[in-house]
């Protein structure tokens, strides 16, 4: 388990180091950060001496290695919008984003598993099909035009959830709604593949074969074994909540990471880009080893097939 | 070529999905390729089919409803925007730009993939190794805030965002052609191939390849799907195909200050997003089930 681990952990600093590079020479090609440091009306030289000032001036192999030196000692620099550490900003806009997310990902895992659960009991019966035909409108739904939709039903026509801001806890309604509505339906067709296959197995009909009642043995016995797979897929589609939380903050005017991203990427904010570029690297290689992790954990016949 | 039979059998030679497709009875999916097909010839002769120029604004005939409210007329079916533009020409020209992103952005990111997926199964040990890596490397890049940041770059173009998208979505492709290629290899077939002294190349693109097709139909499906959803998502966010272009994710972000008393603007483009991806992902659910390894796609 050891060498599994520092295996997994070695390759995502590997890929950290590359998508860090490709975060960092991406944005760089967002202009010259010089001449916005420097202000719309500056003249060439004072242009000049913001890019020697700043370090510009310098292949951008070098500056990458610098940048990388300080962001690993929590300096990635200032924004050029904000003029304020852009650690500071982050860590002001992280606490919407991860209550949103974290709502979401309950929320869908709460709806799909129970909804994948019952899909299995009743193979091939008509809440099945509604099921399915549930997780299929769910994964061709936009989540952009959902949130929309679902704003004018319930904020407008019908006024019972606030359209904006993060007072209380009913403004995150809608937004969990609509950024949970996408991850369901991968919780709903795995947790249902998966309770199929563990009902099927000779322990469960074995179980059944003792007397135990059918209520029981899915609860007790099919379940838990069945919930492998959904733990660990459900782990990954938290980090694509991170990022799919960028159209739901803007919608619902929520002030967090994605609305800062897309403000950073509008405004060209150049460090502030590359450090939540990296950020989100940073979350999704984490989160895919610890999804390595749990599955490993859970069903111990990956730990040795991994080294095959 | 042998009938395909059961899984874990020594024979597992694929056919083309279509021909299956029709034998199979699945009404669902019938009607879903249909749609699929008629949205695209649609797409094609959107300039004899649309019955008003998309970008001529007429601003004595603005916001005029659609047919089944109060205030519509025959005249204009699905109404008019703020600016007066024909609604039902503009969404016949933005399918255009969907199916346009969806399929090429898919066929390059195919072409990538499964390049790179065969190569790493075929081959194995280093190659296999680098193009992990590469996987890897991939899935460790948030795709929306990287096609975020690109286009905000390079302006947001149509060439731009079909380069982006396929740049990005190549990725399952190449972990289900480096899975399925690491089975074929092992097969009898391929085992002789290489015995009559074939080129790899070879071997990789006549008897490989071929038998891996209706897993690859499958991500294709998926990934027209995705390719289709972000290229909205884009225009939505401001940083997609710029205006006056009839795309459907920037009629939706158009329609989006007129929320309040004219919803209906924002129902119709999103309505007919969802039921193109709607169809995608039924052709391809239903092509994922003639699958004959028992492998599951994600």
């Amino acid at each position: 388990m050891l060498r599994y681990l520092t295996r997994k952990i070695g390759l995502g600093i590997g890929v950290l180091l590359c998508t860090s590079a490709i975060a960092f020479f991406l944005t760089f090609l967002v202009g010259d950060p010089a001449s916005r440091m420097a202000g719309e009306s500056a003249t060439a030289e004072e242009i000049a001496q913001v890019r020697q000032q700043y370090g510009f001036d310098q292949p951008l192999p070098i500056q990458y290695v610098r940048w990388l030196a300080q962001g690993i000692s929590g300096n990635f620099g200032d924004s050029l919008f904000l003029k304020i550490p852009v650690l500071q900003v982050i860590a002001e806009h992280m606490p919407v984003t991860l209550r949103l997310a974290s709502y979401s990902i309950f929320f869908s895992l709460i709806v799909g598993l129970a909804m994948g659960g019952i899909a299995a009991i009743r193979e091939g019966g008509l809440i099945d099909k509604l099921c399915l035909f549930i997780s299929l409108v769910a994964q061709a739904m936009p989540v952009f035009w959902f949130a929309l939709v679902i704003m004018v039903l319930f904020s407008f026509t019908w006024p019972v959830l606030p359209a904006s801001g993060t007072e209380s806890w009913r403004n995150f309604v809608l937004p969990t709604l609509a950024l949970g509505f996408n991850a369901m339906p991968a919780i709903i067709r795995l947790t249902r593949t998966s309770l199929i296959d563990v009902l099927k197995t000779d322990y469960i009909r074995t179980a059944r074969a003792k007397g135990i009642p059918f209520r029981r043995v899915v609860t007790k016995h099919a379940f838990v074994n069945a919930l492998n797979p959904v733990v660990s897929v459900s782990v990954v589609q938290f980090g694509y909540m991170l990022t799919g939380s960028i159209v739901v903050e803007m919608i619902f005017a929520l002030h967090g990471i994605g609305q800062l991203a897309w403000s950073s990427i509008q405004r060209g904010d150049v460090p502030m880009i590359q450090a939540i570029i990296l950020l989100f690297s940073v979350i999704y290689v984490m989160l895919g080893i610890l999804s390595d992790i749990v599955a490993a954990w859970l069903n111990p016949k990956l730990r040795t097939a991994v080294h095959a | 070529m042998p009938e395909d039979k059961a899984p874990g059998s020594e024979s597992i030679r694929d056919r083309w999905p279509l021909s299956r497709f029709f034998d199979s009875g699945n009404i669902a999916a019938l009607i879903a390729l249909t749609f699929v097909c008629a949205l695209c010839v649609i797409a094609v002769l959107a300039p004899f089919i649309a019955p008003y120029d998309p970008y001529q604004p007429n601003l004595a005939n603005v916001m005029v409803p659609p047919v089944w409210f109060g205030g519509g007329a025959w005249s204009h079916p699905l109404g008019t925007d703020s600016l007066g533009r024909d609604y039902l020409s503009r969404l016949i020209f933005g399918a255009r730009i969907s199916l346009l992103v969806g399929f090429v952005a898919t066929f390059i990111s195919g072409l990538i993939g499964i390049t790179l997926g065969l190569l790493a199964g075929y081959f194995g040990g280093k190659v296999d190794s680098i193009v992990s890596f590469l996987i890897s490397v991939r899935l460790g890049m948030p795709v929306a805030l990287a096609a975020l940041a690109v286009v905000s770059v390079a302006g947001g173009s149509l060439t731009i965002i079909v380069v982006v998208l396929s740049l990005l979505l190549w990725d399952r492709f190449a972990l289900v052609a480096r899975g399925l290629a690491k089975q074929i290899r092992e097969q009898e077939f391929v085992v002789s191939a290489q015995a009559l002294g074939c080129h790899p190349l070879r071997v990789m693109i006549t008897e490989i390849l071929p038998n891996m097709r209706t897993a690859l139909v499958v991500v294709a499906t998926l990934e027209v799907a995705n390719a289709i959803l972000l290229e909205s998502a884009l225009s939505f966010l401001g940083m997609g195909v710029k205006p006056p272009v009839p795309s459907w994710g920037l009629m939706i972000a158009e329609a989006k200050q007129d929320l309040l008393f004219d919803a209906w603007l924002m129902f119709i483009p999103g309505t007919a997003l969802l039921f193109l991806l709607l169809a995608v992902n039924v052709v391809g659910d239903s092509v994922s089930q003639y699958r004959p390894q028992g492998g599951r796609v994600k």
